[in-house]
């Protein structure tokens, strides 16, 4: 079955586990070892030239599902398809098609970059690699990629010890868009980033969607700098997506109290009313077995919530949230 | 390949990052290498021509390092060991040290099967004590140079690719590999392009009293008669041909002993400041 035709990437249902190391104990009892649920049943669809912000706390397994679309992380069930064709699909063909539409650029800007090789080595590689320009077109391409990310063809032969974070965080993107993208995964573009340099680069960021049409995942743990680029919003929490809907839905009408949580934390300029502070996630464990998983942090959290795991109720064509309380 | 071409000024930057260990180190190494290629024309004698007439002289300004019991010049014969002990200790090191490097990088990169396959052939490799695997196997082959190369090319590795696969995990785990992998790079790419170079310095800086205890593990095995046969001039060989002679002719077991120490302190100042110079790349790096 193909996807909607009108969506570029479409997850259905996945789930990510990592093994735990098998114990002395897991032998002796014949079990396997046991696994963390990363993410758990995530479904999201991603349109051509739409920007979707994926966030939640760190641990929430936002990274990971980002990673997945990837294929750097294998998956235990589900699927990923793009354009309609399962990521999975082994055929030489494909998988070189894929490496090319679909690129990520990385939170960790110092270790994101290989500190033997200079910018252009790094990019002149990734062209000649895809063929992306004949051999003799390499130097003018790279110049290029360097306009395109705004760094100064001087930087050209650095060494990635000798740049500051924002400026390796361009050759990053640089090098991600050498292939000529049409879905990026962004993971925390900005967090290792000094404020001032944030703003750069999500302006950078913006205009390069623009200007290229690109398809963006773009995953944070920061409300307010996904809010700058975002067409929609999917939240997660513990593996699980809690609230998906357009950047309005998710900013003006939040219908998980998780999110509502996410957004008092955001700063603001001019307080409008006095906030809850979030509460920390105090005992990760306690996590109900048959209830939903934010209700001991949930400062809604009734008796229900313990005992049954909530529906994704569906609030419009573009808003839906996994609680029991989202209708009212 | 990797780095571009030093211009001048670009290697003056770096000889003015050595150390002071690594200079009087690489100078030591260098005085010994060059004293072993022109030995020929450093000494008048043959290292192997026996002279009865002249049998264990005490040093003096014709024998700078005295004869042995067969008359034979131990100055002479302590040069052209260079040549002996420096090939062996090269190919004895460097050859385990490829082999260990690629084998326990793929192990660290890939892990699986693999990884678990190989870190038990090393577990158990490393269970016994090194000098009695190589003379346990050198019992089956027999003696001879031929054979200690086989000896420890079969045992050698197992260090280096210990180290590289430790090395390995740390670096795999960081995100210009996964940015590799990303990009579509073959495995055989990653592995040699991207991570090899920065997995191996610390292989580099322990081949370095490798190289020294390899020089002694020959002389080793030649003082137990299982090395380097007999008239070829080597620096263990001398020191066991002269253990007999102890009392009357000190010098023929203690000058070319003194030649091992000589090594082995330059090669240790190189490896002491090998490992500052390319240890400090990992702080200036962030």
């Amino acid at each position: 079955m193909a996807g909607n035709e009108s969506s570029l990437l479409t997850v259905r249902d996945v789930d990510v586990r990592f093994a735990k190391a098998r114990t002395l104990a897991d032998i002796v009892l014949r079990r396997p070892a046991a696994a963390v649920h990363a993410v758990a049943s995530a479904s999201l669809e991603l349109r051509p030239r739409e920007t979707l912000g994926l966030v939640g706390e760190s641990g929430s397994g936002k990274t990971t599902l980002g990673r997945a679309i990837l294929q750097l992380h294998p998956v235990a069930g589900g699927e990923i398809r793009y354009r309609g064709r399962s990521v999975h699909d082994p055929m030489p063909d494909w998988q070189r098609r894929l490496r090319r539409e679909m690129q990520m650029v990385f939170q960790d800007p110092y270790s994101s970059l290989n500190p033997r090789l200079t910018v252009t080595q790094t990019l002149g590689e990734v062209l000649r690699f895809h063929r992306i320009v004949p051999d003799a077109g390499v130097a003018a391409e790279v110049a290029r990629l360097l306009d395109v990310v705004g760094l100064p063809r001087s930087m050209a032969d650095r060494l990635p010890r000798a740049m500051s974070g924002g400026q390796r965080q361009r050759v990053g993107l640089a090098r991600a868009l050498a292939v000529r993208p049409t879905l990026l995964v962004l993971d925390e573009p900005v967090a290792a980033l000094d404020v001032s340099i944030q703003a750069q680069i999500l302006n950078l960021l913006s205009d390069l969607r623009a200007e290229f049409g690109l398809a963006m995942l773009f995953v944070a743990h920061d409300l307010s700098v996904v809010r700058h680029v975002s067409d929609r919003v999917a939240v997660m929490y513990r593996g699980r997506l809690v609230e998906l809907g357009t950047r309005e839905e998710i900013f003006l009408r939040p219908a998980h109290p998780y999110t509502r949580m996410l957004l008092a934390a955001v700063p603001q300029i001019v307080a409008r009313k006095r906030v809850r502070p979030v509460q920390a996630a105090t005992d990760m464990n306690a996590a109900v077995v048959g209830g939903c998983p934010f209700a001991p942090r949930c400062p809604q959290a009734v008796d229900r919530c313990r005992e049954q795991v909530p529906a994704t109720a569906v609030l419009s064509e573009t808003h839906s949230a996994a609680c029991h309380f989202a209708a009212t | 390949m990797t780095t571009t071409t030093l211009a001048p000024s670009a290697l003056r930057a770096e000889v003015a990052r050595w150390s002071p260990s690594l200079w009087i180190g690489i100078g030591l190494l260098a005085f010994i290498v060059l004293a072993g290629l022109f030995a020929p024309w450093l000494t008048p004698y043959d290292p192997l021509r026996q002279d009865y007439g002249a049998a264990l002289r005490a040093p003096d300004a014709a024998h700078w390092f005295g004869t042995d019991s067969l008359g034979r010049d131990l100055f002479t014969r302590s040069l052209y060991a260079i040549r002996t002990d420096l090939v062996i200790g090269f190919w004895t090191t460097y050859v385990p040290m490829l082999i260990g490097v690629l084998l326990g990088a793929y192990a660290g990169l890939k892990g699986g099967w693999f990884d678990a396959v190989l870190m038990r052939v090393i577990d158990t490799a490393l269970a016994f004590p090194f000098l009695v695997l190589i003379i346990v196997i050198l019992a089956i082959l027999g003696p001879g140079t031929q054979n200690i190369y086989i000896a420890v090319f079969l045992v050698g590795w197992t260090m280096y690719a210990r180290l590289a696969r430790a090395e390995m995990l740390v670096e795999s785990g960081k995100d210009y590999i996964l940015a590799a992998r990303t990009l579509g790079f073959p495995t055989a790419r990653i592995l040699l392009r991207h991570a090899l170079p920065n997995v191996i310095n610390s292989s580099i800086v322990f081949s370095m009293s490798d190289f020294v205890l390899n020089i002694l593990l020959v002389s080793g095995l030649s003082f137990l008669g299982l090395g380097v046969p007999a008239p070829t001039p080597e620096w263990g060989a001398m020191v066991a041909e002269g253990k007999d002679f102890m009392q009357q002719a000190w010098w023929i077991s203690t000058l070319p002993g003194l030649m091992i120490v000589l090594t082995g302190v330059a090669l240790a100042l190189l490896g002491d400041g090998l490992t500052h110079r390319l240890g400090d790349r990992h702080v200036t790096g962030h």
